[in-house]
């Protein structure tokens, strides 16, 4: 957590993971080579690496795309979650490696260099099906660079998690642009018309993973998918009811939403403290989390935090902010207003008036 | 191909470049010596921690300059919740 940077904080796990990413990859491309060649021995070789490479990081940008919906549908793939950053970042390499050897490939005949050829080799911008579709993908490949050079944990702090979560945002951008590069090209090049179909049945899946969840998350806030959600009842002291003492589990969590964004109402030893949900790390679900080692721990990455202040335990400096809590009876009610990070609050004891 | 078009594509693209070749002078500077100024998680000589951050900083680079130019280190993130905590906090 937050102290002294390295490149990589392996582990057994990490490692694993790792092992089974890269020779997953090494043998697709293998076999990509393999059966090119057995179907049509008067393909280039060049030309079957390009197709190779590019496929295989289009396969992988669909994986790294289903994680975050597939974690939030069942905690079973919470372990890919965490090391999405890794495919991610392998992602980027076969994109890398396709682009140059399609640049190297298809612009180098000419007397314009290589990266200037790519945008006016072909100029047919208005054009749907002679579109420059190598356009697309260059763009997108700009972004995805993007991504991959602020994975390290160094750039979480220094662009600020939620600017971070806009950049990585851009995969989706990327994603759109992708499936115009892929469709068009295969239009233009007379591919056969599987490859459409395979992008198209990529696509559905895609978007229909994302809405079910938000469907499912929007449902679970008790906010409507679309317009503004229903304010929090504040009473006259400025505090929401959140639920009843006995809705939550011994060292876990509800999830309310006050001020809006979600608050982690946790019980504890008997006790119940409120802080923001939003872990300082890569904005985490802390509600989602158990308190361990009297010790809230995002269940992310396992940044801890102290219930009744918000502030992680020595020698770490991550704060966020805390909510007043009080009980009336086994009725939870928690201020509508944060505390600044770190504030020291007082938690509720159960079964004192 | 027009070659109006063709000399505005090799400006545009001179133009990243010479971005680029900046960022990189300002890169191997900034981790060798500055890191630290920004981000007290840069302890020791972390030589691999370093080399990776290396084209980020190529491409963020104005980001990190106009920081060391204030003397200020890294941000804390905005969100509903911290700023609901100090207008609150300033209204007192
Ligand atoms: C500067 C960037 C890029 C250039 C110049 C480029 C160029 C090309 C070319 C020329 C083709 C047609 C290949 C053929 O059918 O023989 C192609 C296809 C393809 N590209 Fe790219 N591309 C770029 C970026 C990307 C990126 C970032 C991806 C990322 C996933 C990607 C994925 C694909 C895929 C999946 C195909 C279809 C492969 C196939 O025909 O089997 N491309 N690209
Ligand atoms: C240029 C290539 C790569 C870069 C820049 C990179 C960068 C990073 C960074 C910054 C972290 C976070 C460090 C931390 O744990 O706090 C990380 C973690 C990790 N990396 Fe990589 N990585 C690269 C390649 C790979 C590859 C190819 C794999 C696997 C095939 C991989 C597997 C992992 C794993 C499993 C973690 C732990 C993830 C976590 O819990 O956050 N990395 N990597
Ligand atoms: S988001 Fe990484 S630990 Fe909370």
């Amino acid at each position: 957590m937050g102290v002294a940077y390295k490149a990589v904080q392996w582990n057994r796990q990490k490692f694993v993971y790792d092992i089974i990413l890269l020779s997953t990859v090494v043998f697709y491309l293998f076999c990509f080579e393999g059966i090119s060649l057995q179907f049509s021995s008067d393909l280039d070789l060049k030309g079957i690496w390009i197709r190779a490479f590019g496929s295989a990081a289009f396969i992988l940008l669909h994986v790294i795309l289903s994680i975050g919906p597939l974690s939030r549908l069942s905690a079973k793939f919470l372990p890919l979650l965490y090391n999405r950053r890794h495919m991610g970042v392998t992602m980027f390499i076969l994109a890398l490696l396709h682009a140059r050897d399609a640049l190297a490939w298809y612009h180098d005949f000419g007397n314009l260099e290589p990266i200037v050829s790519l945008f006016v080799s072909n100029t047919h911008y208005a054009d749907f099906v002679r579109f420059p579709f190598e356009a697309l993908g260059g763009v997108a490949l700009v972004i995805l660079f993007l991504m991959a050079a602020t994975s390290h944990d160094f750039w979480l702090t220094n662009l600020t998690a939620p600017v971070w979560k806009a950049l990585h945002m851009g995969v989706y951008l990327a994603y759109g642009l992708l499936v115009g590069h892929v469709v068009l090209g295969a239009l233009e090049t007379n591919t056969h018309p599987f490859l459409t179909l395979a992008v198209g049945v990529g696509f559905v899946w895609i978007v229909g993973i994302h809405l079910m969840t938000s469907l499912r998350e929007a449902q679970k806030d008790g906010a409507p998918l679309f317009g503004k959600p229903a304010k929090a009842q504040v009473d006259a002291d400025g505090f929401v009811h959140v639920g009843s003492v006995q809705d939550i589990p011994e060292n876990r969590a509800k999830i309310a939403v006050i001020a809006g964004e979600r608050v982690a109402i946790f019980k504890y030893d008997g006790q119940i403290s409120a802080i923001s949900n939003v872990c300082q790390h890569q904005n985490g679900p802390l509600g989602e989390g158990k308190v361990v080692d009297g010790c809230i721990t995002c269940p992310w990455h396992g940044y801890q935090y102290l219930p009744d202040s918000g502030i992680s335990p020595p020698p770490f400096t991550e704060k966020i902010p805390t909510f007043n809590v009080k009980l009336q009876g086994d009725q939870i009610l928690v201020s509508a207003k944060p505390n600044l990070p770190g504030t020291p609050v007082v938690p509720a004891v159960i079964g004192q008036v | 191909m027009d070659s109006t078009a063709i000399a505005v594509v090799e400006w545009v693209i001179n133009l990243v470049r010479a971005y680029a070749i900046a960022g990189l002078i300002f890169a191997f500077l900034f981790v060798t010596f500055l890191v630290k100024r920004v981000d007290s998680g840069a302890q020791g000589w972390a030589l691999g921690f370093r080399v990776l951050i290396i084209p980020g900083v190529v491409a963020f680079w104005p980001m990190f300059a106009i920081r060391l130019l204030r003397g200020k280190g890294h941000p804390t993130e905005k969100n509903a919740h911290r700023l609901a905590a100090k207008q609150s906090a300033g209204a007192q």
